[in-house]
């Protein structure tokens, strides 16, 4: 399967993680158009075109933060796992969480990998050179 | 003529009530209330918060902050109000530690910040510590002192840093590292709402190299420089804003002092972007997670590139707050 057609979802409160997932994804030609939800609220709001404009076609892919205003990361999976419609995402969290429950949490939760965001520029660079490698290579639902 | 104790806290009472019931017809006589209030009348109020606290300190067995005063200079309302916000801040947590009750902060007025906004600050802060005076049983009462007009937003700004300092000396949970990121976030993000406005320009530097082992006293010493260089590009835009000395005791430097700094930069930097008018304001971050003093080194890294760019934008452009607004 093609996966560079597919759009991918980032969920993040963090202007400068953002950034730096913008920055990964044109260092790496990873050319998926890349939505960016502040918080889980958001985040659903645009799965469900509740009031924004619905993301067409749906997001295969999202990559997550944990620590969030509003709706954090395990709540949206919550809500996320619990609608058949989005069930079937592939979510990635991408956290500086290194706490024990919300990895355990996340996980239970069915999420395809938990990754702490390196701290270098460059090492964050190749984590999503890794995961674009990941998502190439996987056949994800249709 | 003095007034007996009860006299001034029903005097005090009657005056925060101006402020929060504001009923049809009553906005107009509030609003001159609140710009008839002067550095004096609030040098007074935070003169009484700094008492309750040394009550509640003395309760609690804690320290007293002996550091020395601040050296700052030509601070305006509006700095002194974020730093009040910081006061604010320490005091919600010291009664949530105590008392597990929170309450929303101040909002942050839209138009010019007056002296009066500072008042209501410090007077919401100093009901919080009330709520935490009360929570621990402490009787005696504080009297309000004697009000010297001559009292400028600069005296105001110094006994509130004092006043932050032995707060945090109070806390269970003090000021950390995970604070100040937050605070330097979002002085990346009015940044970045200010570098939208130079066509070209990267809103967001690149995330410098991370340095392990760094203090406080780094991301101070840091911070410090990067407030500098916004004090020229102020300058440049034919702005005034507060001078900052040395500190002579760096050593004695805690996240929160650099928390108080931190405080400063956001407060400048939503004062240049509320000269743009119409680009919204960002949201305040989020709790970030576990931070270490390097964590921030390396935001604040961030933060001088971005000024470093705005400072050769504006060189070009003085003129740029009253030109056509946002591009973004």
């Amino acid at each position: 399967m093609k996966n560079d057609t597919i759009n991918i979802l980032l969920v993040e409160d963090d202007e400068v993680d953002v950034m730096n997932v913008q920055r990964a994804f044109k260092k790496n030609h990873i050319n998926n158009e890349l939505y960016v939800a502040g918080n889980g609220i958001e985040a659903l709001a645009m799965l469900r075109g509740d009031g924004v404009e619905t993301i067409i076609p749906k997001p295969k892919i999202i990559l997550l933060d944990i620590n969030m205003p509003r709706m954090n990361g395990i709540e949206f999976l919550t809500e996320l796992r619990a609608d058949p419609a989005f069930r079937s995402i592939s979510v990635f969290v991408l956290t500086t969480s290194n706490d024990d429950k919300d990895r355990i949490a996340a996980y239970d939760l069915n999420v395809a990998g938990y990754i702490l965001k390196p701290v270098e520029l460059d090492s964050f660079i190749e984590a999503v050179a890794t995961l674009n490698l990941y998502w190439t290579l996987t056949e994800l639902p249709l | 003529m003095s007034l007996p104790p009860y006299a001034c806290g029903l005097l005090l009472f009657v005056t925060s009530q101006l402020f929060i019931v504001t009923p049809a017809g009553a906005d107009g006589q509030a609003e001159k209330k609140l710009q008839s209030i002067q550095p004096a009348d609030v040098f007074l109020h935070v003169a009484l918060v700094r008492d309750e606290l040394e009550l509640i300190r003395f309760e609690m067995g804690r320290p007293n902050n002996h550091l020395a005063q601040i050296a700052v200079s030509n601070a305006a309302p509006r700095e002194v109000f974020f730093q009040a916000l910081t006061l604010f801040h320490k005091a919600d947590r010291l009664a949530y530690e105590q008392t597990r009750e929170r309450v929303n902060e101040p909002k942050i007025p839209q138009g010019e910040i007056l002296t009066g906004h500072v008042w209501q600050v410090v007077d919401a802060a100093l009901q919080r510590i009330r709520r935490v005076k009360n929570e621990l049983g402490i009787v005696e009462k504080s009297v309000s002192g004697i009000r010297d007009a001559d009292k400028r937003p600069t005296d105001v700004f110094r006994v509130i840093a004092q006043a932050d300092r032995q707060l945090n000396l109070l806390l269970e949970r003090r000021f950390a590292s995970s604070d100040v990121f937050k605070q330097v976030t979002l002085a990346i993000a009015y940044s970045a709402r200010l570098l939208s406005h130079f066509d070209g320009t990267q809103r967001i530097a690149a995330t410098p190299p991370y340095q392990r082992g760094k203090r406080p006293v780094d991301v101070y010493h840091r911070l410090v420089a990067v407030l500098a260089r916004l004090q020229k590009i102020a300058q440049q835009s034919g702005l005034a804003m507060l001078t900052l000395g040395d500190v002579n005791d760096t050593a004695e430097i805690t996240p929160s002092d650099v928390y108080d700094i931190a405080s400063v930069l956001v407060a400048e930097l939503a004062y240049l972007h509320q000269q743009l008018g119409s680009i919204e304001a960002p949201l305040t971050p989020h709790y970030p997670g576990r931070k270490f003093p390097a964590d921030v080194y390396q935001r604040a890294g961030i933060l001088e590139a971005q000024l470093v760019t705005l400072q050769r934008e504006v060189a070009v452009a003085p003129d740029w707050l009253h030109g056509k607004g946002s591009t973004e």
